[in-house]
């Protein structure tokens, strides 16, 4: 009978245990933040996450303790679940950045972000709408919540964002699955809250969180082999540092892409933007490999178009009209500057820039959209 | 769902457990059970489901007609009726591709335009085991070895019991009818014990040793191209030990969870890896396969009557199509094949074979098995010639990454395996000091299974 006693205690501790914080068992915000999703974005609403070591995804993808490289983060959302200072979502608001997650800045701290930095240089208050992928079911909802009257929207597509997951989540959105609709019928408004926390309460198991940590910790090539490395590129730079790169980052970037579904998903997204009353900007954002492909120091394939797809993109949206920039020039020249000095505008051990990459891209839509034509002050 | 999945453990195992106690009388502990083995088919695809239904109906069918005719001819189209139509099934699901395949290659050496698209048909789990059950009981039937169930209920209990659905063992209606028909009458407790026992050692086995050796051996077969000759070595021994530990894990958890219903499903493995020759090795190796191959397959094509060359002939069809079973692909139908030859040449030469000291037959004997698991885990013909090679031409070199681990938990899985006793020699009665090494190793377990990645049991591709 020791058998099944010891399943029920597992049972039970594991219950037990998905109430209790997981803050300390993270090594990113994200994996905490994300835990009890605020409806309509994908953070817990008035959270706040710190911690003096924390590592980028790529490091932790592919178990590799020695790329890691520790930074301090801190994170906190307002009360939509968006990561802003809190006084933001109650003030009036003209620009929302809407994007994926180097928007919303995944391991970088508060006052990193793309829109606190352009705030901070262009004087203008930007409201970090990043993180959920219906950009126009978002824009449509803060209209509401925010009360922006005209304005602008600056749409921000990263290289390696899936145009089919984008346009599934615009299709879906607003639209409750069957576990919100029979919680909402039963319980009311409270139904909302209670998906939320059931939803947190499920799918996160800190009991689970440790074993896989224990599990990794042990898959380091001498007890187990780590099989996770594989998961991840590894070269070296220039400079000799270590860097990790996506696979499909590489293979696509050694293939030729059509960029075709993504210029006509940003005509429709830049129209159903025009269509609420907010003017689109669209920034392009290339993906890591695109920036250090050149800055490599062993010989890699050829890429696999003469010119670059986001360049070829930011044309073909220019021809329809659309204001667009694309940030892949400016932040290979300025990748190729900072790596002299030791610097590096992406973490070398995740997918997504830094501090200092976020600058370049703040500057860079600073001087295009609020200096020359002063729109928005 | 996996016997070493948290739903399993947390939910479906109690669940079923403690509704299948209250119930009282036989009809509703059948419908449960036979209810209860659906619900755990469905997890990895509810439409196969039919195809289950559909092979349990045909059957009580044919075995309700057994009851009813004695007219030979209406007996023998219920017998063959049946048969044809659990194979036939089986053959499209499991062998269409294949033959499709092979009769393309063939024509493309004969210089013919036999170009056929793949039908791409993913293999319904567990087909392989329960279409020989419904076999197994059909032809028992038709032989008078059992009386056919009139309970459909209680066929359908046999057929769909989740402890043994997808992965066998392929237990005989005659094996556990008696258990069956007192499903009602079995004291809760006579066999609790007993059942965890076995159920621990069961995942013991599967999680500790099988699923730690193929974390390792795994991604250095994946590469095998580029593995030294110890490399090589270690590799195959270890899936020798995983495929053991692995396989026997599952029928010993399969028999502890039968135990739990009160259900004695019989032993599958008999510590095969302490055999003396060929013909013991598959006495204690897979059990419920190879006395299913024997006594509806090698007997029925004529068995041990007849000269040498018809045994010969009678044990290579077996083993072959044995081989066949375990899947469809050439590498299997060539282990199969290789184990009939070396079946018939125990037949012949087994006389001098007995003679030799009994650690060299043993050893022998585990090293040409071995050399047939070689086949077995290839993915093809041109695989198994490299690993070949690579076992008997030396190359240097010692690359696998963990290898230390590797061989360590190779002498343990290697003494297990040849020194100690099988699950069922054990009394299952354990003093305090042995129910706490258990209940850590358990808890290892349970670690692992919330921390790795689940790995299904590698009977269930067959």
């Amino acid at each position: 009978m020791v058998l099944p006693l010891l399943i029920a205690v597992c049972l039970v501790g594991d219950l037990v245990a998905r109430s209790l914080p997981i803050d300390p068992l993270c090594f990113q915000a994200w994996e905490c933040v994300t835990r009890y999703q605020e409806p309509g974005s994908i953070f817990e609403a008035n959270r706040q996450f710190r911690s003096d070591r924390t590592h980028g995804n790529m490091s932790n993808m592919g178990n590799l303790t020695s790329d890691r490289v520790y930074r301090p983060q801190v994170f906190s959302t307002d009360r939509f679940g968006f990561r802003n200072a809190s006084h933001l979502a109650s003030s009036s608001v003209r620009t929302v950045m809407v994007g994926d997650s180097f928007v919303a800045g995944y391991g970088i701290s508060d006052d990193e972000t793309l829109p606190v930095q352009l705030s901070a240089l262009a004087h203008v208050p930007v409201y970090n709408a990043g993180g959920p992928y219906a950009y126009a079911d978002t824009v449509r909802r803060l209209k509401t919540t925010l009360g922006i009257q005209g304005g602008s929207a600056i749409i921000v597509w990263s290289e390696s964002e899936p145009i089919a997951l984008l346009q599934a989540a615009e299709a879906q959105a607003g639209q409750p699955n069957w576990q919100a609709r029979v919680l909402t019928s039963v319980l009311g408004d409270k139904g909302r809250e209670v998906r939320t926390w059931l939803r947190g309460w499920w799918f996160t198991s800190p009991v689970k969180v440790v074993a896989q940590k224990a599990f990794l910790a042990v898959s380091n090539d001498h007890v187990l082999p780590n099989v996770y490395a594989q998961l991840v590129v590894e070269r070296r730079l220039t400079n000799g540092a270590p860097i990790l790169f996506l696979p499909t980052d590489v293979d696509a970037f050694h293939q030729h892409r059509d960029v075709t579904p993504a210029a006509e998903y940003l005509r429709w997204l830049s129209a159903a933007m025009l269509a609420e009353g907010v003017r689109p900007l669209v920034v392009l954002v290339p993906h890591k490999y695109s920036v250090y492909y050149a800055m490599l120091n062993a010989a890699q394939p050829p890429p696999g178009d003469a010119v670059h797809p986001l360049a070829t993109l930011e044309s073909a949206l220019r021809e329809q009209g659309l204001d667009a920039l694309d940030l892949t020039p400016l932040l290979q020249d300025r990748a190729r500057a900072a790596i002299a000095r030791g610097e590096y505008l992406y973490w070398r051990d995740d997918t997504h820039w830094n501090g200092l990459g976020v600058r370049v891209a703040a500057e860079a839509i600073q001087q295009r959209w609020f200096a020359d034509r002063g729109t928005e002050r | 769902m996996l016997f070493n999945s948290l739903p399993f453990l947390y939910v479906f195992l109690p669940i079923t457990y403690l509704v299948f106690w209250r119930l009282r009388t036989p009809r509703q502990r059948y419908v449960w059970l036979a209810t209860t083995g659906y619900v755990f088919y469905s997890f990895w695809n509810y439409k196969f489901c039919a195809l289950l239904a559909f092979s349990t109906i045909v059957s009580y069918l044919a075995g309700r007609g057994l009851l009813r005719w004695s007219d030979p001819v209406r007996r023998r189209w219920c017998l063959v009726g049946s048969v044809v139509a659990d194979l036939a099934v089986l053959g499209f699901f499991k062998y269409a591709d294949f033959g499709l395949n092979t009769v393309a290659v063939l024509g493309q050496w004969a210089g013919l335009n036999t170009h056929f698209s793949p039908l791409n048909i993913v293999l319904p789990i567990g087909i392989s085991f329960y279409t020989f059950h419904s076999i197994s009981y059909i032809v028992d039937a038709y032989k008078g070895t059992i009386k056919p169930t009139r309970n459909f209920w209680e066929y359908a209990t046999y057929v769909s019991l989740f402890s043994q659905l997808v992965a066998g063992p392929i237990v005989r209606f005659r094996e556990i009818e008696d258990d069956l028909e007192r499903i009602d009458k079995t004291d809760r407790h006579t066999y609790l014990n007993r059942g965890w026992s076995f159920f621990a050692i069961g995942m013991i086995e599967k999680v500790l040793i099988a699923d730690t050796i193929a974390a390792i051996i795994n991604p250095a077969l994946a590469h095998y191209a580029q593995l030294s000759t110890i490399d090589t070595w270690l590799c195959i021994l270890g899936y020798t030990y995983q495929l053991y530990f692995d396989f026997c894990g599952y029928s010993d958890m399969a028999v502890g969870l039968g135990y739990l219903f009160g259900i004695r499903i019989p032993q599958n493995f008999k510590s095969p890896y302490q055999a003396l020759n060929i013909a013991d090795f598959w006495r204690r190796w897979h059990m419920s396969l190879s006395s299913w191959l024997r006594d509806y397959l090698f007997q029925p094509l004529g068995g041990m009557f007849g000269g040498r060359w018809k045994q010969a002939r009678n044990l290579i069809i077996t083993m072959a199509l044995g081989g066949l079973w375990h899947g469809a692909a050439w590498t299997f139908v060539i282990w199969g094949l290789y184990h009939g030859l070396l079946m018939a040449a125990y037949g012949v030469a087994g006389r001098k074979w007995d003679r030799l000291p009994r650690p060299v037959r043993v050893f022998g004997t585990f090293a040409l098995v071995l050399c047939g698991w070689v086949v077995f885990r290839s993915d093809t013909m041109h695989m198994a010639t490299v690993i070949f090679t690579k076992m008997f031409v030396f190359q240097g070199g010692f690359t696998v990454a963990a290898g230390g681990s590797l061989i360590a938990v190779l002498m343990g899985a290697g003494a297990l395996a040849h020194y100690g006793p099988n699950s069922f020699e054990l009394k299952h009665e354990w003093g305090p000091g042995a129910t706490l090494v258990i209940a850590v190793l358990f808890m290892l377990c349970m670690g692992a299974i919330y921390g790795a990645k689940p790995s299904p049991f590698l009977y269930f591709q067959f």
